[in-house]
């Protein structure tokens, strides 16, 4: 098997096997009971917060799976690419699920901010554990 | 004075003379004892919750609650309470607002829109601050309280009209008073049918004083002056147009009324509004009742809240294992040290859960407030309970995998070391189930060779290879080999095992078949 497939299969076994992907499922149909509901406009900014938080902490659930694969694929002679499109897959998937609670009854803008936060909150916290990896491995 | 002086001088020398006859290489032996009082406890609880504090975890966790709270107080919602009576038949579908003090036309209009009703009777029931006095044919009226309504209003046969003033008692027909630069009709009516007159059902057009038991104490009629309201507003020097009753008539029935409507006006002026609906009297409270999607909303907030808290305090738990291995070394009970971050965590989010309430309770209400609470509750309970059992209970014992790995000697007769070795690294290059990665050999009289291998079947799993090769006896070399398997996935040491085989059987036969072949050469 090269490396590309079998790390792709290997990272997502990982990954599923892992609590934060359930937890943002959870946590976000749970949350889809506020746009359908609450009628209340002020709702809207705090969905979007509590999607970042959501997203923030599916990436800290997992954060020494995540810290392992990327030692893994170090060790394996992944290259930084490849570790990039990791990281970037895992956020957007983190970042998809938990806007889906954002994207009832809320504005584009909202929609827009909420995207943009996630993305960078859920990136920069699995790059800041890559960078960790790569200097004292 | 002097005598001071003498003193101090005394006592200087005293001490000058001490100092002098002590020996000067004397040296005072000192105790110093091991501290074990509770200040070196202090320190180590300080050093422990320090190293919490300044966790970006736990900051996490505190914006997760504090952002739960909100989302359960926002989505409150409550109904307006109503309590209904039978009255017996009266014919008449009418609202009534009754507010406390004076209330300006065009500031309670943007809660209700009165325009949107027809026959809208304003009144005003307005007790003087102090009294007022009239000389009415050389006689002083005093006058207590003056009651407006509206333009027309017939008391004992008299039309009430902005140039007339009533008054319940005395004699006066159709009497001229002027007060300012107006001047009006003042007409005596029957006190009795002054105090009799109802603005609507129970609610005299008096004003009450007080209430004896459920009996209202009104203004003695003699002591109100009745006017029309926008007289009553002039005589006042209100600016805006004021009123302290609205009547709204409702002559087709009330069709599909919904107390709804009064929330925006009961929720800024708390009023008494009361509804008669031909025999059925529903008086309107500004107090309502937590509706239940209110409290499915604060359960839903309180779910997502202790699930989020969990994981948090989850990912917290490495830093929780390193610091207790630390104190554990200074003699750190697990028990006081579960109990004490417990204790710290239950008494932050206590705090921060009080101060949120009381904010809550500030900006949203009271029914914010019910909500939030029992999201609080929920998960305040949760969160204890389950970084009390799972997350600062921690073990003193430790499981660790240990890696799969087998260490074995072969001696082998009658070959070079070299030879060996360059063989060795053959069989790995031609190896049908493992993929050469890396290889280090060295060789001079006995040899060391390292190798990392991939495993073929599966990605992620691999073993290194270590093998040395010393010379035992004249013609014999020694081979040591130690592999050790690694794997990127939690695999079973069966199934690692399994794979190590492979490798095992491949080493071992392909080093038989080639010592035996070197022999008969």
């Amino acid at each position: 098997m090269d490396f590309k497939s079998g790390a792709a299969l290997t990272a997502i076994k990982i990954f599923s096997r892992g609590k934060g992907i359930y937890i943002i499922i959870t946590t976000s149909s749970l949350l889809l009971y506020y746009p359908i509901f609450v009628k209340n406009p002020r709702i809207t900014y705090l969905l979007v917060v509590i999607s970042v938080l959501n997203a923030l902490v599916a990436v800290l659930a997992d954060i020494d799976t995540h810290k392992s694969l990327f030692y893994a694929f170090r060790i394996c002679g992944a290259t930084p690419s490849t570790l990039m499109a990791y990281i970037i897959t895992t956020s957007s998937v983190i970042t998809l699920i938990s806007l889906i609670p954002i994207t009832i009854g809320i504005d584009v803008f909202g929609v827009l901010t909420s995207l943009l936060m996630n993305i960078s909150v859920t990136t920069s916290l699995l790059y800041m554990s890559y960078i960790k990896v790569r200097k004292y491995s | 004075m002097m005598l001071i002086y003498v003193i101090v001088l005394i006592i200087t020398i005293t001490g000058l003379i001490k100092i002098l006859k002590s020996p000067l290489h004397e040296v005072k032996e000192e105790v110093v004892e091991f501290r074990k009082d509770i200040t070196s406890n202090i320190i180590i609880i300080y050093k422990v919750l320090s190293d919490f504090m300044k966790s970006p975890i736990l900051l996490t966790s505190l914006l997760i609650l504090s952002t739960s709270l909100l989302l359960s107080a926002i989505s409150a919602q409550s109904s307006l309470s109503v309590m209904s009576m039978d009255v017996g038949r009266t014919g008449t579908y009418a609202i009534y607002i009754g507010f406390k003090d004076l209330t300006p036309l065009d500031e309670f209009s943007q809660l209700l829109n009165i325009s949107e009703f027809r026959d809208v009777k304003f009144y005003i029931r307005y007790i003087l601050g102090s009294k007022l006095e009239l000389l009415v044919n050389d006689e002083v009226v005093s006058i207590y309280a003056l009651v407006g309504v509206p333009v027309n209003y017939t008391l004992d046969g008299v039309v009430v009209g902005d140039d007339v003033l009533v008054i319940g008692g005395g004699k006066y027909v159709n009497t001229t008073l002027r007060v300012g630069n107006n001047s009006y009709m003042i007409t005596s009516v029957n006190p009795k049918v002054v105090e009799d007159s109802r603005i609507f059902y129970e609610i005299p057009l008096l004003p009450v004083q007080a209430y004896l038991g459920t009996k209202p104490i009104t203004v003695p009629a003699d002591k109100v002056l009745i006017t029309t309201t926008s007289n009553v507003i002039k005589l006042l020097h209100l600016d805006k147009y004021s009123v302290t009753d609205v009547v709204i008539g409702l002559k087709d029935g009330l069709g599909s009324y919904d107390v709804e409507v009064f929330r925006g006006l009961l929720e800024g002026y708390r009023p008494t509004i009361m509804v008669l609906k031909d025999n059925v009297l529903e008086v309107l409270s500004s107090y309502g009742l937590p509706t239940k999607e209110s409290l499915l909303s604060s359960l839903i907030s309180a779910l997502i809240s202790s699930i989020v808290l969990s994981v948090t305090f989850i990912a917290l738990q490495p830093k929780v294992r390193s610091v207790y291995d630390r104190l554990s070394i200074l003699g750190f009970h697990s028990w006081s040290f579960t109990t004490l971050l417990t204790m710290f965590v239950a008494v932050v989010f206590l705090v921060l859960g009080v101060i949120m309430l009381v904010i809550i309770n500030h900006l949203f209400g009271i029914y914010s407030t019910i909500n939030s609470a029992i999201t609080f509750i929920t998960s305040y309970i949760t969160i204890i309970i389950f970084i009390n059992k799972k997350v600062f209970n921690l073990s003193t014992t430790e499981a660790v995998s240990v890696p799969t790995s087998t260490k074995f000697n072969l001696i082998v007769r009658g070959v070079d070391a070299c030879h060996t070795l360059e063989y060795i690294s053959n069989l790995l290059r031609s190896d049908e189930f493992f993929e050469l990665r890396d290889l280090d050999v060295k060789c001079d009289g006995g040899g060391f060779l390292h190798a990392s291998c991939r495993f073929k079947g599966v990605w992620g799993i691999g073993l290194d290879l270590d093998l040395f090769v010393t010379r035992h006896g004249e013609d014999n070399l020694e081979l040591s080999f130690n592999i050790s398997m690694w794997s990127i996935e939690e695999l079973s040491e069966k199934q690692l095992e399994s794979i190590l085989r492979l490798l095992n059987s491949k080493l071992i036969g392909g080093i038989r078949v080639w010592t035996l072949s070197q022999v008969q050469l």
